[in-house]
């Protein structure tokens, strides 16, 4: 059987890893339950991947500091322990990007941070380079959306921006949500200075 | 000794000279903590290292060490991402990009498929700067792939846990190659067929010599395949049966590359001399789909 590669998946559903989910998880310090409850964003564990201590993707330091900075006035928690932190180093030359739980007020900041990524990773790894992530974006008015995303950088923005939609107000006296308004302010900036 | 107006120099040797050269300026710089002198040493030291490497694999490919060679351009891919993100000079004007260009081509031209690749879990890291803790909690201030008073900064795993090993397609270490290894004698044991590797390196009389490739697809005639059974997998690699694949096509649908030579091939080349002939087949082989331009 020949060895095949997913080029492009997005999977959107509902989940339950809401805040208190992450909060209320055997074992985390008071300390980590109280940066999970009050941060604006946070960074989950990798739940799938089997293992019994809180494991996050290699690069997950350098992510989120490099978050934490971008982000201004929001502030960003790891879902864990220090003592309990590890990173895995998994199979092929792919970037991944650790899981994150953003409010809805945020979202549209995650989505301007996360477009600058994508442009420091286009021009170290170039177009032809796969990225992974989830965001979870908590909905105030049912259970959370989580959108899971594989394939090419450029498209992984756009991509959020339209399956997180529905977490926003739909219907003809909504207003346009705030993340696309602020991701294409952005666009319309870079444009400017090209 | 002057980098730039011998960035062509094709002797090892002089490559040599020069990184020991700045080898010691590069110490010197450091011991005396002088930043800016010791970044740009750093600089013509990694210069003076990927273009003496690149002289190093060319010659390996021309002896037919050709995994030591593919090892040799990982090196060089990796020294000079290092050099493009630490711009103490305009790498332009060492002409690094083109350099790099020239290493992705040559990989390109390898025949190799299969990588091995290990997941690892990393407990404990620590920055190779400072050795504090790397982790969320903690911020020794410098950031991986930074260079620092002409010391480059990564990342040290110093607790892990090998979790398990894959066969992969696009590895992170490109010199886990699946089907190469050493017999107990150490020597390496390798059936891959680099005849395109030594078709291009035979007609460049130096290795900084340029060379251009476009890669796209072309049919390949039947006869060239008539030892692979209808009913085995396409040699298109498609995963479907030949029968039911290409075999119903005008021919197999291969990588095409065309190559454009800027320099004359050398002279002692015999231009009938084609590396990759078949003479069992009557033919040429993959080399074939070849279109040297010199």
């Amino acid at each position: 059987m020949p060895l095949s590669t997913t080029i492009f998946r997005v999977d959107v559903s509902e989940t339950d890893g809401d805040r208190n989910y992450w909060a209320s998880q055997a074992g985390l310090s008071s300390d980590a339950v109280t940066a999970i409850r009050s941060a604006d964003i946070v960074l989950v564990p990798w739940e799938s991947r089997g293992a019994e201590r809180s494991t996050f993707p290699v690069g997950t330091t350098d992510f989120f500091r490099s978050l934490s900075r971008l982000l201004g006035e929001g502030t960003v928690a790891i879902a864990a322990d220090p003592a309990e932190y590890v990173e895995l180093a998994l199979h092929s030359n792919e970037t991944r990007w650790p899981s994150i739980l953003v409010n809805t007020v945020f979202l549209s900041a995650l989505a301007t941070v996360l477009g600058d990524e994508v442009e420091k990773l286009i021009s170290r790894s170039g177009p032809q380079a796969s990225i992974e992530l989830t965001v979870t974006v908590e909905n105030e008015r049912g259970k959370c959306v989580s959108v899971s995303y594989k394939g090419p950088p450029n498209r992984l923005v756009d991509t959020l921006v339209q399956e997180t939609a529905r977490c926003f107000p739909q219907g003809p006296d909504a207003k346009p949500s705030g993340h696309s308004t602020a991701l294409n302010s952005k666009r319309a900036e870079r444009a400017v200075h090209k | 000794m002057a980098l730039r107006e011998n960035l062509n120099n094709p002797t090892q040797a002089f490559w040599d000279e020069a990184h020991a050269e700045s080898v010691k300026v590069l110490r010197e710089a450091q011991a005396a903590q002088e930043a800016e002198r010791a970044n740009s040493a750093w600089f013509l030291n990694s210069v003076a290292e990927t273009r003496g490497r690149y002289v190093r694999c060319f010659a390996q490919i021309l002896a037919g060490k050709y995994y030591e060679a593919w090892c040799e351009l990982e090196r060089i891919e990796i020294a000079l991402r290092w050099l493009m993100t630490n711009r103490f000079y305009d790498p332009a004007t060492f002409a690094a990009q083109e350099l790099q260009l020239q290493v992705t081509q040559w990989q390109s031209l390898y025949p190799y498929k299969l990588f091995v690749s290990p997941a690892f879990l990393h407990k404990r890291k620590e920055c190779s700067i400072c050795h504090k803790v790397i982790n969320p909690w903690s911020d020794c201030g410098h950031e991986v792939g930074r260079v620092y008073v002409g010391e480059e900064c990564f990342h040290i795993v110093t607790e892990a846990e090998l979790l398990e090993v894959s066969l992969v397609l696009n590895p992170v270490q490109k010199y886990s190659v699946a089907n190469v290894g050493r017999d107990k004698a150490g020597d390496v044991v390798d059936e891959h067929d680099y005849s395109v590797v030594r078709f291009v390196a035979d007609r460049l009389a130096s290795p900084f010599d340029g060379w251009r490739m476009h890669w796209t697809y072309a049919y390949h005639p039947h006869e060239l395949f008539a030892q692979i059974n209808p009913d085995d997998g396409c040699p298109c690699e498609s995963g479907r049966a030949y029968k039911s694949c290409c075999l119903t096509r005008p021919g197999v649908i291969r990588p095409h590359a065309q190559i454009e030579f800027e320099k004359d091939p050398p002279a002692n080349l015999p231009s009938s001399v084609l590396a990759g002939y078949n003479a069992e087949l009557g033919s040429m082989s993959l080399i074939s789909t070849l279109d040297a331009k010199p």
